[in-house]
């Protein structure tokens, strides 16, 4: 199984519903986004590129893009980043985790990978979200987990199912009758940063 | 003459028939050396280092946001530093072993004051590794669950290996000096340390190197260029120590030695230039993505260092280059200006890497995302996008003063000085 | 700042496009693709989920499950639709955890400190049973001293239930009283100016949002719906993916404009000019639905020259006109001691018939018994009354309007404009997505009703994917009123527009008679942040009035000037019922969780407060949601359907309008409630919205055929032009919804501060940068903030998005410089309607 995420850019708005979702499922802590809709436009989030009228504007929501060739994974002295063979989610290990910060210098994609610089701070003072989400540790890097929590109970990532523009397909990207598979097999679609070498499992149909 | 009857150097190292007297020679001087100033100078970077131990416990404990670092500029000054000191440190033991193992006479006196500052170097190296950790006290893991495959692994490994094997070649040193290990034995030794300093920071450059993801860092010149600069710095940082502790009167050197000295100095900066421009070339020619790296080091946020770097490099080979200046207060200076102009090299080099951002697209900012983070991620990037706080200059010193500790008890207390 | 110092590595990087099979969008998946796996979650380990709907005024009221873990809310998820195109959420109404939890919730009823200022924020906290009884005190008091008609409970769009919400329990008390029940005065223009045509009242214009999937184009009329109603832009976007052109008409490039297949520019404030000159142009080229005006429009009716009214039976002949006038005093009668809306609906459901001409007998006959009734030409009765056929009227009034004036107001081409208007009549069916933002304009409902007349005259309108879209309300209602009038019913005067209470209250004054304003209760709303021109309620009102109670969760600018505060509970706490809009369900609420801190429901403040007043009767103890539930499903539109509490409780959403698989079709699933279901080309009998005994004589003879009407400030030929050439808008962010969401900790990482958005010629012609701080101004108010470079925006454009509250900013407010004016008729705040200047402001 290789699990992947299909994001039809022709449907994202940016709303950042997903992210929120992301945030909240997951308890995140102050200042910490694992999803982000970024804009492809102009300078700031929201503005377009060019010149008034001839402006353009679209969005990529991206967080960790559980590669296939993660450059991560490679770095990390003590492998506490590492690839479950069985679903290819990239997946961290907070207990193992020394801190070191080698896989967010080693990561392409820059902004993914966030590390808890203070002891987790919450607005709330209990945990929100799913009781299962891993609990957070200050002082080692955190990152999309593709939800572990939820694919362990048959479920998708909560930013899957709750993106209201219906933009984001999520499956496994190795069975050619999944949604994800039929995507990428019948749409256009570009990746980031794709002659990394990373080999993302994230397409954005476009 | 009688100066030169004194000195140990006088006799070659290797001369077998001079080892019992030098042996001697070299018992009587295992005793204590320097008086007050020196005395004081050790508690006092005793006191800096624990100063320092203090405020990485703050750091630990009020959490690394107390530090500039934040997501999108991760690194910062102390591995800036560690860069650094692996370099002081690589370049000391190649000065020091490379006479010893192509029998280049001369050196030999000042051969264990340099390893020694080698290995002050490299302690302040792994120290610099392990305050820039977020979990200091799974440092065991390393040993228990390697990533072999990881660079910064190979890093622990040889960094780990180069320590042992520098007190080693130390010890080595001091055994042939009182006759009990064979010149064969420590000419071995000396190659190996030799081969291990190169290894040591091209392992070092690899770290960086090897990372596609950032355009600055992402060439094959960075490890045989990490191992020009450290050529640079560790020369330049002997040749300071030699000076100095001539004028302390804790050994005696030659001056045609020092100049030796400077002009080897010389030679390294014109190397490190040459890769230097090569890189400039390289990123420069397409006039492509590249262009941004050549901008941001010539003209933009990281041009101080890049300019101090550029023109520090070029006085420091004209005096080691020109006889009527090569005297040593000049050649101290020059040896200085070397070293911060590798330091700015390194600046350069991990700000750099952050400087770039590969996915520049404008999104969500926090407090956490990047350290100028109230100027949104353009106003971030406008200028430097990391500058250290104060815990990070104090934890730093801290641990340039348990350096300073180290190398100066050694000074005092250790048989370090040339035989006689 | 300048520019962007930024690598464009990353672009040239990401452009590696895999060439797939070309696709049409997801129809090889199903357009209707179901959400996720057409599953609610399911609770967690240790999770109870309840059954919740978010109840703000944002288009959505999406359906919410609400999983409480130990007696907390730990998470919300999208609740299930029957039909999976209406299932959703958006970041707002999942952040609502944050709301709940909020450090910055009131906590306890509050006073203002004696001897402070109002706004000083200084408190003290008391009791409930102090507050109630303080507040209780002063309103008896000024009911003593001033009457009840100086007490006004004032309510806007905060929260939708019907029992904690804007319909619920305090308009009872306030009927007790005798006292006001303030009118918003949100987003009516709209309504009004289609009403004029299809009689569709304030808010029932809308098809379902569906129904676009049948449109062969949508435009997208001055809203924003990528932002602001996402749930409706959903089924935009699948209509784009199966072949529907999606076509924009905005003066900014907005999001919205962005994502469609066409993007329209426009000057601000002239859209009505250039929907009356493409009606004339279809007019004039012969592009006009025949059938429709034939067989929809009331195109035939004869209008009396003499009273400019429709020939009805209702004036004519004598005796029918007698029969009539007999008729109506009758009702009067009946039902006059039932109050003057039940007199008024009894006047309205006296059958009235309409006349035309009849062709084939060369007479006036009505219209059931004409077999070629006239479209076109003048008349006149035997008895000699002058008349014309509505259409010709029209027709006339229209003529005026040109192709080439619209170029020049709205700054289009005239080949545009032709090429435009002939493409939107060769349409097959045209959906036109009108809410909000056209009606922010003194000329708002002018905008609307030329855009209705455009869409009668090109057939568009109930038919499969024609009409309009954006806010589609249910077509069912419970017994609100019920819920209002009890046995101690004294008088409940509920039609004073909110936005003529600065003036009220300032000169205690009403259309030039004494009108004493003293005190004011304010519940899910928030007047000081939200009424335009914002120095009115600061300056005007607040100096001039008693004593102010808000009732609210947050600490909002009218809490912070009121003397007393309440805290209100989420709406997580109680149990309600609301029905949606922009879907077709109505949603039973469950209580989630018990009521933080010392918070109450609106519905059990009312109550506090009715029995201090004195009204047990109205407000007994042991009242609950049964009983309310009891009144609610007692009209004969409940029963029709079916509907009780328990069914509620049991099903949790019902569908309350149209049918399951369909799409509600105004004016075709339901018949337009016009004079014999006819769509208006004339209006007979144009009313405002609101009757407040404003004199409008010299208006009346004017408003039965459209017209344009300039903007109030901000148009081209505007003459405030010279002193603030830039139009004021206050788009609407998908951070917010108006004020609420404002202090959300999660949302303001996102969204951190408010920002003048403006274009790059006008930041550079002022020297001003992303980054710096600008001063917003004209003569009503200023702000200053962070300037925004955003090429979206037009030249002449300055854009702040709304909901900011006054803390919020370095100085002044966004509020104070939009536009406080409203047309008598529509009595609908024109917030956009404004002209400002900026400039770089120094500390």
């Amino acid at each position: 199984m290789r699990y992947g995420f299909a994001i039809d850019t022709k449907r994202c708005i940016g709303c950042h519903t997903c992210s929120t979702a992301c945030r909240i499922e997951n308890n995140l802590p102050n200042g910490v986004w694992w999803n982000r809709a970024l804009t492809e436009g102009g300078p700031e989030m929201d503005t377009p590129a060019g010149e008034f009228p001839d402006v353009t504007m679209t969005y990529l929501t991206v967080a960790c893009q559980h590669c296939d060739n993660p450059a991560c994974v490679k770095v990390c002295p003590v492998g506490a980043t590492y690839k479950d063979p069985e679903t290819g989610v990239v997946r961290q290990d907070y207990d193992k985790c020394i801190g070191c910060r080698m896989c967010m210098a080693a990561c392409p994609y820059t902004g993914v990978r966030s590390f808890n610089w203070e002891e987790p701070q919450h607005t709330i003072d209990f945990a929100v979200g799913d009781a299962d989400a891993a609990p957070h540790q200050k002082h080692v890097v955190e990152k999309c987990t593709m939800c572990w929590h939820r694919l362990a109970k048959g479920e998708e990532p909560m930013c899957v199912k709750t993106c209201l523009a219906r933009a984001r397909f999520w499956g496994d990207l190795d069975d050619p009758e999944s949604e994800v598979a039929t995507l990428v097999r019948e749409r256009s679609y570009k990746q980031l940063l794709a002659d990394e070498g990373t080999k993302p499992s994230v397409y954005y149909l476009v | 003459m009688t100066e030169l009857n004194n000195v140990a150097v006088a006799d070659d190292d290797f001369n077998p028939a001079a080892a019992p007297k030098a042996r001697e020679a070299a018992g009587a001087k295992a005793a204590a050396w320097g008086g007050k100033g020196l005395t004081a100078a050790i508690a006092v970077s005793g006191a800096i280092a624990v100063i320092g131990i203090a405020l990485w416990v703050v750091q630990l404990s009020g959490g690394m946001v107390q530090t500039a670092m934040r997501n999108l500029d991760s690194w910062g000054l102390y591995i800036t530093n560690f860069m650094f000191f692996v370099g002081l440190s690589a370049g000391g033991l190649i000065i020091s072993s490379v006479p010893k193992a192509f029998g280049i006479k001369g050196f030999g006196g000042i051969s264990k004051v340099a390893v020694w500052s080698s290995i002050a170097a490299t302690v302040c190296a792994i120290a610099f590794v392990v305050v820039d950790l977020g979990q200091p006290l799974r440092l065991w893991e390393l040993f228990a669950y390697s990533n072999l495959g990881s660079p910064l692994m190979w890093d622990i490994i040889v960094l780990g290996t180069y320590l042992i094997l520098s007190c080693v070649y130390l010890w080595a040193t001091l055994q042939n000096e009182r006759g009990k290990v064979s010149n064969t034995a420590l000419r071995v030794i000396s190659v190996v340390a030799l081969v291990c300093a190169v290894l040591v920071h091209s392992v070092t450059a690899w770290i960086f190197g090897l990372q596609q993801g950032r355009e600055m860092w992402h060439t094959a010149l960075l490890a045989p260029w990490f191992v020009s600069s450290a050529l640079v710095c560790g020369t330049a940082l002997v040749a300071i120590v030699v000076v100095a502790l001539r004028k302390a009167g804790y050994l005696e050197l030659d001056q045609a030695y020092v100049v030796k000295l400077a002009k080897l100095l010389g030679a390294f900066v014109v190397v490190d230039l040459y890769f230097f421009g090569c890189d400039l070339l390289t990123e420069a020619f397409p006039a492509a993505g590249g262009m941004a790296v050549v901008d941001m080091l010539v003209s933009g946020p990281l041009a101080p260092f890049f300019w101090v770097e550029i023109i520090g490099c070029v006085a420091c080979a004209v005096v080691c280059f020109t006889p009527s200046l090569r005297r040593p207060g000049l050649i101290v200076a020059a040896s200085a200006l070397a070293i911060a102009a590798i330091f700015c090299k390194r600046v350069q080099l991990l700000v750099g890497g952050f400087q770039l951002p590969t996915l520049d697209l404008p999104g969500p900012v926090t407090s956490m995302t990047v350290t100028g983070w109230e100027a949104g991620v353009a106003g971030a990037y406008e200028g430097m996008v990391y500058w250290p706080t104060m815990i990070e200059w104090g934890i730093t010193l801290g641990v340039i003063g348990l350096g300073a500790f180290i190398l100066l008890a050694g000074l005092k207390f250790l048989p370090l000085r040339p035989q006689d | 700042m300048s520019g962007n110092t930024l690598t464009r590595r990353s672009f040239l990087k990401t452009t590696g496009v895999a060439a797939g099979a070309t696709c049409l969008g997801a129809g090889s998946l199903g357009v209707l693709r179901a959400y996720a796996d057409d599953q609610d979650e399911k609770p967690g380990a240790g999770e109870q989920l309840f059954n919740c709907n978010c109840r703000s005024n944002c288009m959505g009221s999406c359906r919410l499950l609400a999983h409480v873990r130990d007696g907390k809310l730990v998470k919300l998820s999208p609740g299930g639709y029957e039909e999976p195109g209406y299932t959703g959420c958006c970041l707002k109404g999942l952040s609502y955890v944050e709301r709940i939890y909020s450090p910055t919730r009131i906590q306890y009823p509050m006073r203002r400190v004696d001897g402070t200022e109002r706004g000083a924020g200084q408190w003290e906290r008391v009791t409930w049973d102090e507050a109630i009884a303080e507040i209780a005190q002063k309103i008896q008091e000024t009911v003593d001293q001033y009457g009840p008609k100086a007490v006004a409970f004032d309510a806007a769009s905060g929260n939708y239930g019907y029992i904690n919400g804007v319909y619920g329990l305090f308009p009872r008390l306030a009927a007790c009283l005798g006292a006001i029940k303030t009118a918003a005065c949100y987003d009516y223009a709209a309504g009004h100016g289609i009403d004029r045509v299809l009689g569709t009242g304030d808010w029932q214009y809308c098809n379902e949002p569906n129904s676009v999937l049948d449109s062969s184009m949508v435009v997208v009329w001055g809203t924003n719906p990528v932002f602001t109603h996402p749930h409706s832009w959903r089924w935009i976007q699948w209509a784009k993916e199966k072949g529907t052109k999606v076509v924009t008409i905005d003066p900014i490039k907005s999001a919205t404009a962005h994502r469609s297949d066409e993007y329209i520019r426009v000057n601000p404030g002239h859209d009505g000019y250039l929907a009356l000159a493409m009606a004339n142009y279809v007019i004039e080229n012969d592009l006009v639905d025949d059938a429709f005006i034939a067989d929809r429009s009331n195109a035939a009716f004869l209008v009396r020259q003499d009273t400019k009214r429709h020939l009805s039976t209702a004036n004519w002949p004598a005796e029918s006109a007698q029969a009539y006038a007999d008729a109506v005093a009758a009702a009067k009668e009946k039902y006059a001691a039932q109050g003057p809306t039940a007199v008024a609906a009894a006047v309205a459901a006296i059958p009235i018939d309409y006349y035309v001409w009849d062709n084939a007998t060369g007479s006036i006959v009505l219209l059931d018994d004409a077999a070629d009734p006239a479209m076109e030409g003048s008349f006149a009765t035997p008895d000699g009354i002058a008349l014309d056929t509505s259409y010709s009227l029209l027709k006339d009034q229209l003529a005026q309007y040109s192709v080439a004036e619209a170029a020049r107001l709205t700054g289009l081409t005239e080949d545009f404009i032709v090429e435009f208007t002939e493409r939107f009549a060769a349409e097959d069916a045209v959906s036109v997505n009108i809410t909000y933002g056209l009606d922010h304009y003194l000329n708002g409902y002018h905008n609307t009703w030329a855009i209705a007349i455009l869409m009668a005259l090109t057939g568009n309108l109930a038919k499969p994917g024609a009409g309009f879209t954006g806010v589609f309300t249910t077509r069912w209602s419970p017994e609100t009123l019920g819920l209002w009038v009890t046995k101690e019913y004294k008088g409940l005067n509920a039609t004073i527009p909110f936005g003529l209470m600065p003036e009220i209250v300032a000169t205690q004054s009403l259309n030039g008679k004494p009108f004493p304003m003293k005190t004011m209760i304010s519940y899910c709303a928030n007047p000081a942040s939200n009424l335009g021109g914002q120095r009115e309620f600061l300056d005007r009102l607040l100096p001039n009035l008693d004593y102010y109670v808000v009732i609210d969760m947050e600490m909002t600018d009218s809490a912070q000037h009121a003397d007393m505060v309440l805290p209100a509970t989420s709406w997580y706490e109680v149990e309600d019922i609301r029905a949606g809009y922009n879907n077709p369900y109505t949603i039973f609420q469950e209580k989630a969780i018990e009521p933080l801190y010392e918070s109450k429901p609106d519905s059990e403040i009312a109550y506090l407060l009715g029995r201090a007043l004195g009204f047990e009767a109205s407000f007994p103890e042991g009242d609950d949601i049964n009983t309310w539930g009891a009144i609610l499903f007692s009209n004969a539109a409940s029963k029709a359907k079916g509907l009780t509490l328990e069914r509620f409780r049991q099903e949790k959403v019902i569908q309350t309008t149209g049918t399951p698989g369909e799409s509600f079709i105004t004016g075709m699933t339901s018949p337009f409630t016009t004079e014999k279901g006819r769509v208006r080309l004339y209006t007979d009998n144009p009313k405002p919205r609101l009757d407040y005994g404003q004199d409008l004589s010299d208006r009346v003879d004017g408003e039965h055929l459209v017209y344009y009407r300039d903007p109030e400030e901000c148009g081209v030929d505007s003459p405030l032009a010279e002193k603030y050439p830039l139009v004021y808008l206050q788009e609407h962010s998908r951070f917010r919804v108006h004020t609420q969401w404002g202090r959300v900790p999660l949302l303001r990482e996102l969204d951190p501060e408010p920002l003048a958005k403006v274009n790059g010629k006008d930041a550079a012609a002022r020297g001003v940068t992303t980054g710096d701080l600008v001063e917003v101004y004209n003569d009503r108010g200023h702000c200053v903030v962070k300037c925004l470079v955003d090429e979206s925006i037009a030249p002449g454009v300055v854009s702040i998005p709304k909901g900011w509250q006054r803390d919020q900013f370095i100085e002044g407010g966004y509020q104070e410089m939009s536009q406080p004016g409203m047309d008598p008729y529509p009595s609908a705040a024109s917030f956009y309607d404004a002209r400002v200047n900026f400039r770089k402001w120094e500390a």
